[in-house]
């Protein structure tokens, strides 16, 4: 009777507006793997919405079940779950299934998992389990390369799969948490900036000065780009094919970047290199999300879509924001980004109304997590950032990833649930 | 300090660590819409242009082209179905890159070595090759074509292989059909109905060399009136846009324009009797030559051939270069439309100076005015001879037209004057080009104007040529010039009188003369095409006419041209064109053997010009013909014959005889001399027309004076 009772107060606690955004943006994740595969050839593929409204049943079950349970046993025993994911990540480099060229599946009967999804929450957990098992030293700078290597390993081990995209997510979880965990500023700077200069890298010297990888090209084209960058200089032209300007390497010369990296830094900033090739892909995205318009061309009937220019072995997941954005437009695309930056929002309130660490690293982390994929995923469409696959989440197809985010959101959901409790708790304590 | 204390210090960190995160994410949210904002909205409409150029196929659809018709309806020129194998290359490219992940093969362009393009033959090759090779088709194309048609027009399909037969077709569209690109289609091709008929003046179309800008068409006229009149049969192409899938599969069809067929030209040509003068010189084995027919009443071209001629249906679709060549090489130039070509005149010419004295007052000449002609006359210190060494004593118009005398006519040209000839052959339109349209701009380029020499023409030509010749000189050193300067004299005025020296007449000029004795004195402008017109909708629409046109009237008593006409008939009853004489179609004429010399086989022979010009029924014309034979013995004896054979045939048409309108095969050249084989031994010494006037190219010389006094002329 009193457990009834309990639930139902739980239950009433919910934080609503997380809970319809979630539900919002999932159905409307549906609605589109609709469009984007009802003209699929594949008949499997065709089913992928049905496929994703019974996850969907799933992932609901796996949200209330976060949400009404404490989320403090995940943090207590966080090293556990860590564990755990690297050992599952080793096992799927042992027995995965290779699907698209990654072997990143586990086959369990009916169902075909991505664990790595799933282990980006259990390094969640232990990342929480680890900053707040070192409180005490966190000023330190010592304990941070305790969770530089904690990060590194299972990033290792999925991008051995591989699966870039889903690894570089560790790095801005582990970020966001360590952040939020009370690291020196100073030191998380540090990221930051050298993001930055590597961006500003690959812009103006490999992609404007044109540098070709060597060691011995490298002066010249920091010169040049840094002076093009303050407009010392005028900007080179941007080629117009990849043979138009040949990226020659000498024999004898020390390389630092093989050429297929250069190519593919260059490809980024400049799509029409390689239009067949590399740059299919993001031409196509930026074709269908900019002939969309103001209000789009209207629901399953985007023909960069339904011509099957958007990729189609990924025009339902990670090219569903394109397809939106083509039926809908710039009013639906724009939509898309303030449910997911509303629904990361919430998330960061959460994370600052609860007065218990854990719960505040949690949502740290659940935050990074599900920005990463977003910002990454939208942008890479729009040309904002490299080609990297992975889902735009509870949009996007993709069972694993849709539990891992709505559990994600359960968990988040049972900081705010139980932040009053640990508070008195707390306060009981004192 | 409190654990209340560290949960409140806790609190303030994280609402501030968790506001530093806000920030973050609201950077890169607006960095986010900003960049959709720029995508969608600012550069939306580039983006929706490639959309277009990706998703949809503009096709050509090639209109028919409209049909050269006879005046009775009969059609020369016409259409029939092509059944072809197109292959649409950026189709074919596209899918291959796809398939090979865009490892396509490229090769460096033939015309220019730093160009590099996709290897299309070689693509077409393997996936095509062992398909064709098969099934036993042969391509028409070379590996350059392929490679300039896809870097030039890659919207149009490439024609791999046509005229394929229909099992054939089937057979490959099974097996192709996973081929994306390669479509089998059916299209209209020209098509001369019979043959190496009137070849020079329908001409025939080929490909286009020179594309225009943005209007890609297939076909073009090259030659004859598929050339003059190309705007009008050309007709409006139409278009398909189509919207394809990432594959190049077509997914459905966007909009369809109809392409609208050309016009019709309907010309004067009537088919029978092209048909019967086209079998007569091949009949008489004539090797070069042409033929004239006009209705004398109307100016009509009623049959126009040329000898050798070629069969313009081997140029469609493609011209096989080897045949090119070789018509092209081939010395007897079958690709010369001989019809509107210039040739010297000869006797023929005796006509108009005949027309020029009896219109001309102060000639004081009537047909029964006698002029005493010997075997020869002496003027300007030279002795001209007659072809007939007896001489012919005083004799009439009569009798100087029915044995062609020389001497008669030189001294008839002196006493009407140069002038007075000018102005008549003027009449004819000597000197300019004869078949136009009724703004008197030319249908055949190519007409040859003639020209008719006088004192006037040699004073333009003398000044042209001193005005000229400092840049002649320049361009090729070898150049000599003639120092003195030539001046119109009465030696150029008696060789003018028998067609010979500087005149130079097409056979449709001396149609044209001949017509007008036939009528009484009307001269028409001759008339090739009748009018154009449109049909649309069952509906036909002529769109231009061209009228008959009058150029002018004889102004000579009509008893005169009576006596004219009499003395003409009198050359085919018992003079020199005797073997045209028949009693089923009578006919009246006059023959000419113009004196020619040419080059042939590096050798210098004589190569004459055998003429006939006539007209006929005698009493009531409806013909009037102009044969003109290279390399023939003489006019009676050669062209005779053939114009007998034609009015033979023309009357038994006329009595309603079944025509046989076969196919024709191109007639054939040649060089050699052709004279009509002899039937009739007693008329045989009257026939030998060779009037020989030795003096003919030769311009008066120095006189005996001259020589004296060292004067040049």
């Amino acid at each position: 009777m009193n457990s009834i009772i309990d639930f139902f107060s739980k239950f009433l606690r919910i934080q609503w507006p997380l809970l319809v955004l979630m539900t919002l943006a999932t159905a409307l994740g549906i609605v589109f793997i609709r469009s984007a595969t009802f003209m699929n050839p594949s008949p499997d593929l065709q089913l992928a919405a049905d496929r994703q409204i019974t996850w969907m049943g799933i992932a609901f079950v796996a949200y209330f079940l976060m949400s009404f349970i404490d989320y403090r046993i995940w943090i207590k025993y966080g090293y556990v779950l860590y564990l755990g994911a690297v050992g599952i990540l080793i096992a799927v480099l042992a027995f995965g299934v290779e699907k698209n060229l990654s072997k990143s599946w586990l086959q369990l009967g009916p169902l075909s998992i991505q664990p790595a999804e799933l282990c980006k929450l259990a390094f969640i957990c232990g990342m929480g389990w680890l900053i707040t098992s070192l409180r005490i030293h966190i000023k330190k700078i010592w304990p941070l390369f305790i969770f530089i290597l904690v990060t590194l390993i299972p990033m290792a081990l999925i991008l051995k799969q591989p699966d870039l995209g889903s690894a570089m997510v560790m790095g801005p979880i582990a970020f966001f948490m360590l952040l939020a965990g009370g690291v020196r500023k100073r030191y998380l700077a540090l990221p930051v900036l050298a993001g930055v200069a590597g961006v500003y890298f690959s812009y103006w010297v490999v992609h404007k000065a044109e540098w070709n990888g060597t060691a011995e090209d490298l002066t010249r084209c920091i010169q040049e780009g840094t002076l093009m960058s303050i407009g010392k200089i005028p900007d080179s032209e941007d080629a117009l094919t990849m043979d138009s300007r040949k990226n020659t390497v000498p024999e004898d010369a020390t390389v630092i970047l093989k050429a297929y990296q250069v190519n593919r830094i260059r490809t980024t900033f400049n799509p029409d290199l390689d239009p067949q090739g590399a740059g299919w892909a993001i031409r196509q995205s930026l074709i269908a999300v900019g002939s969309g318009g103001w209000k789009g061309k209207g629901y399953m009937q985007g023909d960069q879509n339904i011509y099957g220019f958007l990729p189609q072995t990924t025009s339902h997941n990670d090219y569903i924001f394109p397809v939106i954005a083509e039926e809908w437009g710039f009013v639906g695309g724009a939509g898309i980004i303030f449910i997911q930056a509303l629904i990361l929002w919430l998330i960061l309130t959460i994370g600052a109304s609860t007065q218990d660490r854990p719960g505040s690293l949690l949502c740290a982390g659940m935050a990074g997590m599900l920005f990463t994929h977003f910002f990454i995923n939208v942008g890479m469409t729009i040309q904002l950032v490299p080609v990297t696959g992975i889902p735009l989440p509870f949009i996007s197809y993709g069972g694993t990833f849709l539990v891992a985010c709505m559990a994600g959101l359960g968990l988040v959901q049972s900081v705010w649930i139980h932040r009053k409790q640990h508070t008195d708790a707390r306060k009981a304590y004192s | 300090m409190g654990p209340g204390m560290i949960v409140q210090i806790h609190q303030t960190s994280v609402k501030f660590r968790m506001a530093i995160l806000s920030l973050f994410i609201l950077a890169a949210v607006i960095a986010l819409l900003g960049k959709l904002y720029v995508v969608q909205v600012e550069e939306g409409d580039k983006y929706a242009k490639s959309l277009r150029k990706q998703t949809t196929v503009a096709l050509l659809l090639s209109p028919a082209r409209g049909g050269i018709v006879d005046r009775n309806g009969v059609g020369l020129a016409e259409n029939k179905a092509s059944l072809d194998i197109d292959v649409y290359l950026k189709e074919l490219v596209g899918n291959y890159a796809r398939e090979t992940r865009s490892q396509l093969p490229y090769t460096s362009a033939p015309w220019d070595s730093n160009r590099r393009l996709v290897d299309v033959p070689g693509i077409l090759q393997e996936k095509t090759g062992s398909m064709l090779k098969d099934l036993g088709i042969t391509t028409t194309f070379d590996a350059e074509e392929l490679l300039r048609h896809y870097d030039q027009k890659p919207n149009i399909p490439f024609q791999l292989a046509n005229s394929l037969d229909f099992q054939t077709l089937s057979k490959f569209s099974e097996q192709s059909i996973n081929i994306a690109g390669i479509q089998e289609t059916a299209r209209p091709i020209r098509n001369y109905n019979f043959g190496a008929f009137a070849s020079h003046i329908l001409g025939f179309v080929g490909d286009v060399e020179e594309e225009k800008e943005g209007i890609y068409i297939e076909t073009v006229g090259k030659q004859g009136l598929e050339r003059s009149f190309d705007d009008f049969l050309q007709g409006t192409p139409g278009g398909k846009i189509l919207r394809k899938n990432n594959l190049g599969y077509i997914m459905s069809v966007e909009a369809v324009q109809k392409p609208e067929i050309g016009s019709t030209v309907y010309v004067s040509l009537d088919a029978r009797i092209q048909h019967i003068a086209e079998t007569a010189m091949r009949e008489r084995g004539v090797g070069r030559g042409a033929c004239v027919i006009l209705d004398p009443h109307s100016g009509d071209i009623l049959a126009m051939v040329s000898v050798p001629s070629y069969d313009p249906n081997i140029f469609i679709p493609q011209v096989p270069a080897n045949d090119w060549k070789q018509l092209n090489a081939d010395k007897t130039k079958p690709l010369h439309h001989r019809a509107i070509s210039g040739y010297a005149a000869g006797s023929t010419f005796k006509t108009i100076v005949a027309l020029a004295a009896l219109n001309n007052p102060d000639a004081r000449f009537t047909p029964s005015t006698t002029i005493v002609s010997n075997a020869g006359f002496y003027h300007v210190n030279r002795w001209w001879k007659d072809w007939y060494a007896g001489g012919r004593g005083s004799i009439n118009l009569t009798t100087a037209m029915q044995w062609s005398v020389n001497t008669f006519f030189y001294q008839l040209s002196l006493r009407t004057g140069i002038d007075s000839i000018v102005d008549m052959a003027k009449r004819f339109g000597i000197g300019e080009q004869m078949i136009t349209g009724p703004n008197g701009r030319p249908i055949f380029p190519t007409e040859d104007p003639g020209v008719m020499p006088g004192p006037q023409w040699m004073e333009d030509r003398e000044d042209a040529r001193f005005a000229n010749w400092a840049k002649m000189k320049e361009e090729d050193p070898s150049f000599t010039h003639r120092r003195w300067r030539e001046r119109w004299s009465d030696g150029h005025t008696l060789n003018t009188s028998i067609g010979q020296g500087f005149v130079s007449v097409t056979p449709v000029h001396m149609a044209t003369m001949v017509s007008s004795i036939a009528n009484g004195g009307i001269i028409m402008q001759p008339r090739l095409i009748l009018a154009i017109a449109r049909e649309k909708g069952g509906v036909t629409n002529v769109i231009e006419e061209y009228p008959v046109r009058e150029r002018g009237r004889l102004d000579i008593r009509p008893d005169y041209m009576k006596a004219l006409q009499n003395s003409m008939r009198m050359v085919v009853t018992g003079g020199t064109a005797g073997r045209a004489n028949t009693d089923a179609f009578p006919l009246a004429g006059k023959t000419g053997t113009a004196q020619h010399w040419s080059v042939i086989g590096g050798r210098k022979v004589k190569d004459n010009r055998a003429w006939f010009t006539g007209y006929g029924p005698y009493e009531n014309p409806r013909y009037a013909v102009a044969i003109v034979v290279e390399g023939g013995a003489g006019g009676g004896t050669t062209c005779g014959p053939i114009a007998k054979q034609i009015f033979e045939k023309i009357a038994e048409m006329e009595k309603g005889a079944a025509m046989d309108m076969v196919y024709l095969t191109p007639a054939r050249g040649h060089f050699r001399g052709i004279s009509g084989a002899v039937a009739n031994e007693s008329t045989a010494t009257q026939d030998i027309d060779a009037e020989r006037q030795e003096n003919s190219s030769a311009r008066p010389g120095r006189s005996f004076w001259d020589f004296i006094f060292g004067r040049r002329r």
